[in-house]
């Protein structure tokens, strides 16, 4: 059987410092770009 | 091999994957006889693509998660237990159409389907848990690491739903 999916559990300082990042979103062009083309593909690719 | 394009549709009872072969003998077990049963008992969601003469070349898994802070609960005086994610489960392509932009367009459609869950439930970023081998993929779509790399076996990426509009 191949592994399970697993939760992501963090230690507390790994934890904690993801927290302060994220408390001050950065703006990811590339993020945007793909987004974008994820969006504009998901009709034409998802079939029923 | 030659691929004129595919389309997705979510995992079937039907499907076969007998000649579907990624390289990781994990992924290719799961895609057999662990994806079915998560399906049904809604455990994880499995997108098939297939080319349009409906061969399986790729899948990917996906599961509502969240990213935890291991319990210490003499010190646990956090509010946020834990941030809510879309985690890339399981990410496939089959070695015969590798280079064909299958796994990039897969990536893409998870990115979008996560931004709008995003939009109707908490749901702050998009985690994988990556091969090593797979790690420079994810780093290359801008994904980061949630702890030192060295600290985790399979290293768990991630890329904030709030960082694109």
């Amino acid at each position: 059987m191949a592994h399970p999916i697993e939760s992501t559990v963090l230690g507390e300082r790994d934890f904690s410092r993801l927290l302060r990042k994220l408390e001050k979103p950065k703006l990811n062009p590339l993020a945007q770009e793909m987004y974008e083309k994820g969006r504009l593909n998901h009709d034409r690719l998802h079939r029923d | 091999m030659k691929l004129k394009g595919f389309y997705v549709t979510e995992l079937r009872e039907s499907d076969d994957f007998s000649d579907f072969s990624c390289g990781d003998g994990d992924l290719d077990d799961f895609i057999r006889n662990d994806a079915p049963r998560y399906q049904s008992d809604q455990y994880a969601f499995t997108y098939v693509a297939r080319t349009y003469e409906h061969v399986p070349i790729a899948f990917y898994s996906v599961v509502m998660d969240g990213v935890q802070k291991k319990r210490i609960p003499e010190k646990d005086e956090l509010e946020i237990p834990s941030i809510p994610c879309y985690k890339i489960a399981r990410l496939a392509v089959d070695e015969d159409y590798r280079g064909m932009d299958v796994g990039e367009t897969l990536l893409f459609d998870c990115i979008y389907q996560a931004k709008e869950l995003s939009k109707q439930v908490g749901c702050r970023l998009v985690v994988v848990d990556s091969k090593p081998e797979s790690v420079e993929f994810y780093l290359k779509y801008g994904f980061e690491y949630t702890a030192k790399p060295e600290k985790q076996k399979y290293p768990t990426l991630y890329l904030d739903l709030l960082s694109f509009e």
